[in-house]
């Protein structure tokens, strides 16, 4: 079946949808960045984010092309287990809490997950972390910029290239007007979309089908799917649990959250938005198990999730699947292009080039790192060459081998920068020897078990007795100018 | 091991349920924080 017969919607009516939502975002960044004079408020909100917006940022975040789109192709590839794994994805952010009080404790005047790294285990293993994080944020920025062409091609029929070009092209413009402001503002707006819109397509998917229904055709045509001691699902399920555990415990996304909340919210934005992030998988995906129901033939896995929606609920269904799939991928498109860019601008630009900057100069390099990180992203999307779990799961290895090196780093005095080292670089050998032998849903258990072995014996070998105080770094340009 | 029509309606439910209250709860912060002049 060809996606553009199976299209829901007209084009002009995808357009136009494209289009309000584009001047919407657009407006409310320039609106929210007015205030965003200083380098601290363009990258990182001005360190005083409350709990409301702080809990809607991280859930907004964390709720992307790959919950909407992934969770339900998983569903379809190991069923219950599938969805249920997915949804382990929160245990990263309750895991995160206390890492966020902590990093916002020790270092209060930080701005990247590099920083820290740099200053707990020296430059070698700074400049691991910087390439499995930066390496990481481009295959999430592809495959969200990919999801976006995706989603529109398949509910609209519009190119998958213009629908590209549309949703990352929206997302570079208003997180260059506000910056991080920009972004966790219009993340609230988003994590709205998102909870409505679900609700809505689950809810009517339930009334128009009902669960028996459900439950009988799949047990029919595919009862593996309902199977609760599938050895593959297992596996992916703890794969899963540490893959979001490190997606999240490396990445500067996650990182510059905790550094631009408010005193005492972290921990508590991180444990409230895991609990309201967690059932978002179960129900996108239990929407792909009306297949069988529906009789439906998906010519591709990973669209799966929007041509069920648009089954079931017609055109409604297919605008509001549209609106909500566009507020989760600009929640995260946007985020990324923050973090990474201060990330880039911070660790590289500045460490690297120019140590004696300005803030005025380092904003301004921000901004055109931004950009860049669009065009970049642009040119990497275009060719559509994997599908989006493929892509995403080649990262499993490299995410899951920072694990231990931040935990240790973050609560143990005895932590060692070749520990640190040495648990990244195996980790990450022995997930991609794990990936290519068995399997993508081993790569992340295997990497942060060989990585959690090699700091734990380091750190029991080691008699080193790091000193806190020495992450208090000050920003030669967080006043305004350099030191 | 084959999940039985209930247990998968229980589980949905469920999940359907706190995202069903996610909204609200979001809403209530917001405007805590705004009282609190907590925002930003």
């Amino acid at each position: 079946m060809d996606v553009v017969e199976s299209a829901i919607l007209d084009p002009t009516v995808g357009w136009l949808i494209l289009a309000g939502f584009s001047v919407l975002w657009i407006v409310l960044g320039w609106h929210l960045g007015r205030g965003a004079g200083q380098l601290d408020d363009y990258v990182l909100a001005g360190r005083n984010v409350g709990l409301a917006l702080g809990t809607a940022t991280v859930m907004a975040t964390w709720v992307t092309s790959n919950t909407t789109m992934a969770a339900p192709q998983l569903a379809l590839q190991m069923g219950v287990w599938g969805v249920v794994g997915y949804s382990l994805g929160c245990v990263g952010l309750f895991m995160f809490a206390p890492v966020a009080r902590r990093i916002r404790r020790l270092m209060p005047a930080g701005y990247t997950s590099g920083d820290f790294i740099r200053l707990r285990y020296g430059h070698l293993a700074w400049r691991i972390f910087l390439a499995i994080s930066l390496f990481y944020g481009l295959g999430w920025l592809v495959s969200m910029g990919m999801a976006g062409g995706i989603l529109i091609h398949a509910l609209t029929g519009i190119p998958y290239l213009h629908g590209m070009t549309v949703i990352l092209g929206i997302c570079v413009g208003y997180t260059l007007l506000g910056g991080l402001r920009a972004v966790i503002g219009t993340d609230f707006i988003q994590a709205f979309l998102i909870l409505v819109g679900i609700v809505i397509i689950a809810v009517l998917a339930i009334q128009s089908i009902g669960f028996d229904e459900i439950h009988s055709a799949v047990l029919r045509e595919r009862p593996e799917l309902l199977n609760l001691l599938m050895p593959a699902a297992i596996m992916f399920l703890f794969n899963n649990l540490l893959f979001g555990v490190g997606e999240i415990f490396h990445s500067n996304v996650w990182w510059s959250r905790a550094f631009a909340f408010r005193t005492g919210v972290g921990f508590k934005a991180y444990t409230l938005a895991g609990l309201l992030w967690a059932p978002i998988p179960i129900v996108a995906g239990f929407i792909a198990l009306a297949t069988p129901a529906l009789g439906l033939n998906v010519p591709a896995a990973d669209m799966v999730g929007p041509m069920v929606a648009a089954e079931i609920l017609g055109t409604t269904g297919a605008v509001l699947v549209l609106v909500m799939v566009f507020a989760a991928l600009s929640s995260s498109l946007d985020s990324l292009l923050a973090a990474t860019s201060i990330l880039v601008v911070e660790d590289i630009y500045r460490r690297h080039f120019r140590p004696r900057a300005t803030a005025a100069e380092l904003k301004t390099a921000t901004a055109w790192i931004i950009l860049g990180l669009g065009v970049l992203t642009w040119f990497l999307c275009a060719p559509r060459v994997t599908t989006l779990a493929e892509l995403l799961y080649f990262t499993g290895a490299f995410v899951a081998s920072t694990i231990w090196p931040v935990i240790a780093g973050l609560f143990w005095h005895r932590a060692t920068p070749g520990g640190a080292i040495a648990g990244m670089l195996l980790g990450i050998a022995a997930g991609l020897y794990g990936y290519f032998a068995v399997g993508f849903y081993v790569a992340a258990l295997i990497g942060a078990a060989v990585s959690m072995a090699a700091v734990l014996v380091a750190t029991l070998l080691s008699r080193s007795h790091f000193d806190w105080a020495a992450l208090r770094e000050e920003h030669p340009a967080a006043s305004g100018g350099i030191a | 091991m084959i999940i039985s029509a209930s247990g998968l309606a229980v589980l949905v439910s469920v999940a359907l349920a706190v995202t069903v209250a996610a909204p609200l709860l979001l809403l209530a912060l917001l405007v805590r924080d705004l009282k609190r002049g907590e925002l930003w």
